[in-house]
């Protein structure tokens, strides 16, 4: 049942209610207002529930594979130091020979 | 050396190799960095525009609360001054049916305003959570970046320390090179053998 459902269901009851004579009038009133607080405090629920649907991944996770990422690219540029290093070794090499 | 040359030509065409990112994709993680940024933004927005409405429905359903308690309290007090009316024995029952209805009228007013101020929590804490979700996208992309360009840091290092413009460059120079260092060994060779087919004769 959605909250509009259950508001009519309220106001329905409580047309029922005002039919009613003194004291089963108010003491009837009295249960409604207790239900209609009851649908005030469900304003947000349809909210809440569809940000609780979203199921975020652990950051923990993604925190762990961007160190692995940057860590991997620590070394591939120590990899590109190496080649840097291995030109210098031929261009050295090539001005002896030349 | 001529055992070194070949395997040092070798290693540097794997490397040039393995570094070879395709422009379009370096300025396409670039302009990725920019779309992070608006998409921040974005979810930044809708966070606060979330919020605010989420605030604005508490106060509504408060003020309804109230509301509500006001007429019970007023509707009780006018009934409270029936009593008087009604037979001897009914009174006492009315009464306390009454006072326990206001009491838990009370008590649910009381639930109801503390499950409004959790839920507003929640979506603050979700929507805090999703923003959070998205910098961490946009670190996961930083460290891809960080990848994608490093044979731009390999061209810093060469500019710097070798004072070649670029890897291209270099390979182009390297590439201009190569024959004539090998020219060289064959020329170097073919004396040594001369040489040596002297010292034979």
């Amino acid at each position: 049942m959605t909250r509009e459902e259950l508001a009519a269901k309220i106001r329905a009851l409580a047309e029922v209610a005002t039919t009613l004579e003194e004291p089963d009038r108010s003491l009837k009133l009295g249960d409604i207002d207790q239900l209609e607080i009851e649908l005030a405090a469900m304003a947000l629920e349809e909210t809440r529930a569809r940000l609780e649907r979203v199921q975020l991944p652990d950051v923990e996770q993604i925190d762990a594979k961007i160190a692995a990422a940057r860590d991997a690219t620590k070394s591939h540029l120590f990899r590109v130091d190496a080649f840097n290093a291995a030109l210098g070794l031929l261009k050295t090499a090539a001005g002896i020979l030349l | 050396m001529q055992r070194l040359l070949p395997r040092m030509a070798l290693t540097l065409c794997l490397l040039l190799g393995a570094c070879g990112t395709p422009p379009e994709v370096k300025q396409l993680s670039m302009a990725q960095i920019g779309y992070f940024d608006a998409a921040i933004r974005a979810v930044e927005l809708q966070s606060e525009a979330l919020l605010l409405a989420a605030q604005q429905i508490r106060s509504q359903a408060e003020a309804r609360i109230v509301e509500i308690e006001k007429s019970s309290l007023a509707r009780n007090k006018t009934l409270a001054l029936e009593l008087s009316s009604l037979e001897g024995g009914r009174q006492e029952a009315v009464a306390e049916e009454m006072l326990s209805k206001v009491a838990r009228v009370s008590r649910t007013a009381a639930a109801a305003r503390s499950k409004l101020a959790r839920d507003v929590a929640m979506i603050e804490r979700k929507t805090q959570a999703l923003r959070g979700f998205i910098g961490k996208l946009k670190q996961v992309h930083l460290a891809l970046d960080a990848y994608l360009q490093s044979e731009q840091a390999g061209e810093r290092v060469l500019r710097d320390v070798l004072k070649q413009p670029s890897v291209q460059r270099l390979l182009t120079t390297a590439n201009e090179l190569l024959p004539r260092v090998t020219g060289t060994m064959d020329e170097i060779k073919a004396l040594i053998g001369d040489l040596n087919r002297g010292d034979e004769l």
